[in-house]
């Protein structure tokens, strides 16, 4: 028990002026406390070998993961064959179905991340710069769409879009994949939003955002020049966060059959395929899904590095 | 106490009027009906069926019959299951949702609390170990993965449980309720154990044990209550994470609750369903949310003296 | 209690007896000795004040002998208290002294009272724990007990939970759960530090008052010279972890032989004087790690050092009546 009461806040022999060591950014003192976490570091490197894998991975094959080969239908894992995780009932190469899929998973994940945080970014400044009304009114939506199951947000955004005709110059806003990639990115950015607000809120009255209103720029301008760049650094300890997020989400859509459609292929729409078929051969679920829970592991060892390295505070 | 209930129950109203407002407009604003699309239906038919449902009345009054009807619990009839309307559809898989659900809740909870406090009395002890590892687990590998590998294990190798099989047995509900409950066991022991650790620091349990009062005492009497705060706060939070795992679960185990039908129904694009649904999902989590304050309002007397 | 006859045939007959206590803590450059060697007794009734500046050690001697000490700290020595040895104790069997026959007083009464329960609760558990009490019959020791310090509407007051309670308030609920049990022995952590000044003298006198009554014999911890003054019949003077000196309450004030005495006494505003700009202090910083220096821990502060106290330290050197300098200097 007696291990449960840590040191007292005054630590008797410590001198009171004793100089702190200079001359280390805060950032590069949070940088060298996230290399002294190991299973983050390995994470980096595993998320990375993965990430090689999936993107050039498949030039390593002569053929593409839809060829099937008649010849191997159903052929076991054999690391040292042709196809080193064998082939499905179809005759497709199993570990090349994979590494496509991880192609679109891991892009949707990082640009879905990427977009969440503009949006939340630009959102959250708005609210917390302006202030009055409008900051409560835009806080309570926020909390209202935060009440809700996040799969349940996702499917709605999804299905509208889908169904709303709508086109954004020359993209097609209700064509499955990128209504997909829109969904994920707008069903994530609601927590990262309320963090940009906070932040907003404590730079209105910085010095150099009153100077640049008495220099006569515009709400607008203060907020996209100033207060929403100051805002990205709070978020951006976040991001390994959202990516992994925006990965689940569009793997849960896609398991659900609500997500990619094809031609295209990512480990959630394969997992599902992989589970309505555990009694012929586990590994269609087992391989995507490792693959899968892999990659979330890294990120979220990932996150608690960063976490840990940047935000001491917040533990 | 009463006037802090009374006050955040009157709170929660204006979240869930505006809820069915955005539910409604969400669905209605999206155009391409249940009807078009199909080529084989003639263009009459199409405004036959449209008229019959008052798809093509101006948006409010739309609005206004619907919101009628869900004050009467009257939710429409479902657009591809003709025979049934939307309140009987929920009122058929209501139920199993909600057990699997609550069992689900209980399971992760209990487990929850006493793993974390278990791994902060003895840190870096093989419980504590062990609750990470399964922390880990449930806070990394998908419920969509966790369920499938369950299948296989306990289905298909041991054959102990069925695979996907749904009826009065109590081994049918075994891996869902569990698979169900698997992340938010991760959190809540997560949660569990960094709380009790800050709470064992505090002056006030340094107090306790100063009073001689015994050790399990102090633990019981002293830290926990002040350490189940931020796991009682997280019971709202944690309705919404069980919902949307009921959706992935009932769809892994083919179990005909409403997030089987909540999927089905998005797949068919029947509207009043999905608006149904969505509504149902919110309230829930609405009102899990203000059992969640009040508990808050009864455990800690700041609260609502506030 | 059954100590009674016995101290009424020895009114000076020690109660607690410390002898050689050190006590170290684990950083992450190695363990550093917050407390060296500390050697002292508190006979019945009487108060003693331990006196030093921030980080010398002062509250850790008060943790060790009720077993809180922190997780990375550890201690050596003897402390016997009713011929029971307290330091390195099983926590379980400590329990059967904390709390009845020894209790302590904490330094910020704010976050010293469990927030979650009724005042009522927390000061009635101390009795049903140690004297089987019912509740009800303990429920009226304890209104008892904050009529006694002086709170009023107590019968009322005490269904109340602590935010409901001033500072001042809460210190007087935590004197009143202190002495439940009449201790023989209380010790004080900077009772008074966390509260207004017109408050500090009313708990200050109320503790005295108190602990005369019942009495027991106080170990009083605190920087504040005032606090000493106002309370104490004996001070022991603390630096760097370590005894400095040692003396009735007159013998400190009015005859400081030790140069750190001195220059405390001195850098104390008084209100009898007129100060002339800026207020006194003894230059210099507190050294930084104790005990692993073989000299004097305030040789670098020390106005009158001498080679010697660099390379050894002196003894705590007096006369059997508890008066006793560790100088190589200036002694007795």
């Amino acid at each position: 028990m007696s291990d449960l009461t840590a040191a007292p806040n005054g630590l008797p022999g410590l001198p009171a002026g004793e100089p702190m060591p200079v001359g280390i950014s805060p950032f590069k003192a949070s940088a060298r406390r996230f290399a002294r976490n190991h299973l983050a570091v390995v994470s980096c490197f595993v998320l990375a070998f993965i990430v090689l894998a999936c993107y050039f991975g498949p030039f390593l094959f002569p053929f593409s993961s839809e060829d099937a080969d008649f010849e191997n239908i159903s052929a076991p894992v054999d690391l040292f064959s042709a196809h080193p995780f064998g082939t499905d009932d179809l005759g497709r190469d199993l570990l090349l179905r994979v590494l496509d899929g991880g192609k679109v998973s891991l892009a949707l994940g990082f640009f879905g991340a990427l977009v969440s945080v503009m949006i939340s970014v630009i959102y959250g400044a708005t609210a917390g710069y302006v202030g009055g009304w409008l900051d409560d009114l835009m806080m309570r939506a926020v909390d209202i769409l935060l009440s809700l199951p996040f799969i349940l947000l996702a499917i709605l955004i999804k299905v509208i879009l889908q169904d709303s005709g709508l086109h954004l110059g020359p993209i097609p806003l209700d064509s499955p994949n990128i209504s997909l990639f829109i969904a994920v990115a707008f069903t994530l950015w609601l927590t990262p939003a309320v963090i940009a607000r906070g932040q907003a809120v404590s730079l209105r009255s910085r010095e150099f955002v009153e100077a640049a209103r008495a220099g006569g720029m515009n709400p607008w301008q203060i907020i996209t020049q100033h207060i929403a760049p100051n805002s990205v650094n709070v978020v951006i300890v976040y991001s390994s966060l959202l990516v992994l997020e925006a990965i689940v989400t569009e793997s849960v859509l896609s398991y659900l059959g609500i997500g990619v459609a094809p031609p295209f292929a990512s480990w959630g729409s394969l997992i599902d395929e992989g589970a309505a078929r555990i009694e012929t051969d586990v590994r269609l679920l087992l391989l995507p899904g490792g693959f899968l829970a892999a990659v979330l592991f890294c990120l979220n060892y990932i996150t608690d590095g960063l976490r840990d390295a940047f935000d001491p505070n917040e533990r | 106490m009463w006037s802090y209930t009374l006050r955040r129950t009157l709170g929660s109203v204006p979240t869930l009027l505006a809820l069915c407002v955005i539910t409604f407009f969400m669905m209605r604003v999206a155009p391409g009906g249940p009807f078009s699309g199909n080529r084989r239906v003639s263009p009459e038919f199409v405004k036959l069926m449209e008229d019959a449902y008052h798809l093509n009345d101006p948006l409010w009054q739309q609005f206004w019959t619907w919101f009628n009807g869900v004050l009467h619990f009257d939710l429409g009839p479902s657009l591809k299951l003709r025979d049934y309307n939307v309140s009987e559809l929920i009122a058929i898989g209501l139920p199993t949702s909600l057990e699997v659900g609550a069992w689900a809740m209980l399971l992760s909870t209990l487990v929850g609390v006493v793993l974390g406090i278990a791994g902060a009395l003895r840190r870096n002890g093989p419980i504590d170990y062990s609750a990470g590892a399964i922390a880990m687990v449930g806070v990394a590998v998908p419920i969509f993965v966790i369920g499938p590998l369950l299948q296989i294990v306990f289905g298909l190798q041991l054959r102990w449980l069925p695979v996907a099989r749904w009826d009065d047995s109590w081994q049918c509900r075994v891996l869902p309720v569990l698979t169900l409950a698997l992340p938010n066991i991760a959190y809540v022991s997560r949660l569990m154990r960094s709380s009790m650790i800050e709470t064992a620091r505090t002056n006030y349990v340094r107090t306790a044990r100063a009073k001689g009062i015994g050790e399990w005492r102090t633990i019981l009497k002293h830290a926990l209550r002040g350490a189940i705060m931020p796991v009682v706060a997280y019971l709202g939070p944690a309705t919404a994470v069980t919902i949307s795992g009921s959706v992935v679960v009932e769809t892994v185990f083919s179990i005909p609750g409403i997030g089987r039908f909540f999927v089905e129904s998005v797949a068919n694009r029947d509207y009043p369903l999905i608006m149904g649904v969505t509504l149902l999902y919110g309230a829930i989590v609405i009102a899990a949310n203000l059992v969640t304050d009040i508990a808050r309002g009864l455990l800690d007397p700041k609260v609502s003296y506030e | 209690m059954s100590a009674e006859p016995a101290a009424a045939a020895s009114p000076n007959r020690p109660v607690l007896s410390v002898q050689d206590m050190s006590i170290q803590f684990k950083l992450p450059q190695g363990w550093i000795t917050a407390v060296d060697r500390v050697s002292f007794d508190l006979r019945q009734g009487e108060v003693v004040g331990i006196v030093g500046e921030s980080g010398s050690g002062k509250s850790q001697i008060l943790l060790s002998l009720m077993g809180l000490l922190a997780g990375n700290g550890r201690c050596s020595g003897s402390a016997v208290f009713e011929g029971q040895q307290l330091l390195n104790r099983p926590p379980k069997e400590l329990d059967a002294i904390r709390g009845s026959t020894m209790s302590m007083i904490f330094q910020d009464p704010m976050t010293s009272l469990n927030p979650y329960m009724r005042v009522s609760d927390q000061l009635t558990e101390v009795l049903t724990a140690h004297q089987g009490k019912s509740k009800a019959e303990a429920l009226e020791v304890a209104i008892e007990m904050l009529e006694r310090v002086r709170i009023p509407e107590a019968r009322r007051r005490i269904r109340l939970y602590p935010h409901e309670f001033s500072g001042g308030m809460r210190q007087r609920v935590m004197i009143a759960m202190a002495l439940l049990c009449r201790p023989e022995v209380l010790f004080a952590d900077e009772p008074t530090t966390a509260l207004d000044v017109t408050v500090q003298a009313q708990i200050l006198e109320l503790m005295a008052e108190l602990a005369r009554d019942m009495r027991t014999a106080v170990a009083i911890v605190t920087h504040d010279l005032g606090v000493i003054a106002r309370l104490c019949d004996r001070v022991i003077v603390l630096y760097g972890g370590r005894i400095m000196e040692q003396g009735s309450l007159d013998e400190i004030f009015y005859d400081p032989k030790h140069p750190y005495t001195k220059g405390l006494l001195a850098s104390t505003p008084r209100l009898d004087e007129k100060v002339h700009g800026e207020l006194r202090t003894i230059p210099g910083q507190p050294r930084a790690a104790m005990g692993d220096f073989p000299g004097c821990p305030f040789e670098p502060r020390c106005a009158l050092r001498i080679d010697r106290c660099r390379a050894e330290m002196p003894a705590l050197l007096g006369d059997d009546k508890g008066r006793a300098v560790a100088c190589h200097v200036s002694g007795v």
